[in-house]
């Protein structure tokens, strides 16, 4: 829901102007804005989200450690598939198992359905609207009708994908400690390759689109943080690195970052211990591991223009995502053509007390969980940092750095909230599903 | 174009928001029903999709309301209606975007059928791992009572 003051006031020198956000109603989040400017000068501001992962570290304890897998999917119905992996990994390394090639292939798989349906949800029903100057979808469905279609195929076969493997696409079935429930018949598999062909077709028509869409004229110069793997691109596996020479193993995690409490949200802020805020997600990924992404995903990069330095505006994040499905679509290619259905669904493995961490990337970035179990496998401890926390500093500076460009060239408080709803889009959080979430109101005084 | 589908929409994990999913599991158990039944957990791509393939749908699903278990039916075939009693229905969701959304996205794609009925159960507790009170459950059973008056059975 939004309210907004559509005021236009001219600015003056010493006025002071207040912005007064209220809670944003949401469904996976609430957010709120406070901006105070003075002038030109913007004072103040203040991104306040509502965390819901808390509630579910509380309730993992005393559990299972074998449930962790379907607890968590619950607590975000668009990344199902990262929480289960992060959750996963986590045990798994708690309790020393070692993966089958054949599983981590079809985690990677699955992985790659989140990636698709995902990254397309975003561009086309939430993002792309903003730099047409859209409301929502459903204004650019009218105009766009052949896209939005498009968009919509695309995520379909990304959903259908988390089905196959996952036994269904909301909060999946098929993901435990050690593996899987059931592997998947290769004949049955490879009947996916001909969707998966198609949805590759519209994704590489995706990166044409997003690099023609009119970017605002702002870059910062951010620390990126996302995993990294010699030799791929990375989505469930690797070390942490950043664009800092941050360079850790996932058990580091917890040396180098810390979680803040704020005064005004409820929600914790993470930082890097040595220095600051820091960035995850499609762009961070990209700007360290774009080097690993296959031949066809870098033909296409090259082919619109977009380089690793672009990774600094944050506007142009569709584009990275754009990119990312594309990838997705042909990683997905490889993976069910290179299936063989070898090896057991889930290896064996004892209870033992330990603890344990896990770290993959979520469409949204960096998904970090750590785990303590006993001796009989229960739960005594989790820790779960999902990527919209990560993120939250660095929305904070992108909003301030985007509210004084525009208020330094008038911009009505109309423009102002919808340059800052597209701000905070630029990092695809879970709050951003509404059409208007941002309850902006700008007191000028 | 296939015939008459009922959907309904919702997450079975949490509390009155099974209203959907339970309504169109009993239905679906009717014998010698003259329609098809979907369960939809609120992917609004698979419901554009049904919006497209059908003729006649009806869709079942929680709406947030104080008159917790009452039923009201909306026919937007031709446009949205909102009723007495209820703030906005169906444009906050539990299901990513709002059903008023993907209705109305279907709409501007021309993909949109004949006639769409929406039965709203009215609910109020939406908590994960709770079950649905006893007054949703009831709103449940009578709106398979109504949806079987409305498409019968051969």
């Amino acid at each position: 829901m939004t309210e907004t003051a559509l005021r236009h006031i001219p600015i003056t020198p010493r006025v002071s102007r207040v912005a007064e956000v209220d809670y944003l109603a949401r469904v996976e989040g609430e957010g709120g804005l406070y901006v105070k400017t003075r002038g030109k000068e913007v004072e103040t501001v203040q991104f306040k989200i509502f965390e819901p992962p808390r509630f579910f570290e509380a309730f993992l304890r005393g559990r299972e450690h074998t449930e962790a897998p379907d607890i968590t999917s619950r607590i975000c119905g668009i990344c199902p598939i990262a929480y289960q992996m992060s959750a996963v990994q986590a045990m798994e390394d708690a309790l020393g198992v070692e993966l089958t090639k054949t599983i981590r292939d079809l985690r990677r798989l699955i992985f790659c359905g989140e990636w698709i349906e995902s990254h397309a949800l975003h561009v086309y029903m939430l993002h792309a609207p903003d730099y047409l100057g859209y409301d929502d979808a459903i204004q650019m469905a009218a105009k766009f009708p052949k896209h939005v279609t498009a968009g919509l195929k695309l995520k379909k076969a990304g959903n259908e994908l988390m089905r196959f493997l996952g036994g269904r696409e909301i909060h999946p079935i098929n993901v435990r400690v050690g593996g899987f429930y059931m592997l998947p018949r290769r004949p049955e598999l490879r009947e996916l390759l001909d969707p998966m062909r198609e949805a590759r077709d519209i994704a590489a028509d995706t990166v044409r689109f997003a690099a023609r869409l009119p970017f605002p004229d702002y870059d910062r110069d951010y620390e990126f943080v996302s995993l990294t793997d010699p030799k791929q691109y990375p989505i469930n596996e690797g070390r942490i690195a950043s664009s800092q020479g941050l360079d850790i193993a996932v058990g580091e995690y917890e040396e180098h970052f810390e979680e803040l409490q704020v005064p005004y949200s409820n929600a914790l802020h993470s930082i890097l211990k040595a220095r600051g805020e820091y960035l995850v997600g499609p762009a961070a990924r990209y700007y360290l591991n774009g080097d690993k992404m296959p031949d066809l995903v870098k033909h296409a990069a090259r082919e619109v223009g977009f380089r690793r330095e672009d990774c600094r505006n944050p506007f142009k994040s569709i584009i990275v995502r754009a990119l990312e499905m594309l990838f997705a679509c042909e990683e997905s290619i490889r993976l069910i053509k290179e299936y063989e259905r070898s090896g057991p669904a889930c290896v064996n493995y004892g209870a033992r007390a330990g603890v344990g961490y896990g770290c993959t990337e979520a469409p949204r970035g960096a998904l970090y969980h750590r785990y303590a179990i006993d001796a009989e496998g229960l739960i005594t401890a989790a820790k779960i940092v999902p990527p919209t926390s990560q993120n939250q500093k660095s929305i904070e500076s992108d909003l301030s750095g985007v509210v004084k460009k525009y208020i330094s060239m008038s911009a009505s408080d109309d423009e102002l909230r919808r340059r800052c709803e597209q701000t905070v889009r630029n990092y695809d959080p879970c709050i951003s599903c509404a059409t208007h979430f941002l309850r902006l109101e700008v007191d000028r005084t | 174009m296939k015939k008459t589908v009922v959907i309904g929409i919702g997450n079975r994990d949490r509390g009155d928001d099974a209203a959907g999913p339970v309504a169109a599991e009993k239905l679906s158990r009717l014998p010698n029903r003259l329609f098809d039944v979907i369960e939809n957990d609120g992917d609004v791509t698979k419901l554009v999709d049904c919006l497209g393939i059908y003729d006649d749908v009806i869709i079942v699903d929680a709406v947030q309301s104080v008159a917790v278990g009452k039923v009201t039916t909306w026919n937007v075939s031709t446009g949205w209606l909102s009723a007495a009693g209820t703030k906005r229905p169906f444009e906050l969701s539990g299901h990513l975007f709002g059903l008023k959304y993907a209705i109305e996205l279907a709409r501007a794609l021309g993909r949109f059928p004949r006639r769409v009925t929406v039965y709203g159960v009215h609910a109020s507790q939406f908590e994960f791992f709770r079950p649905m009170t006893a007054e949703v459950v009831s709103g449940v059973d009578r709106v398979v009572d109504l949806i079987r008056a409305m498409v019968g059975s051969r």
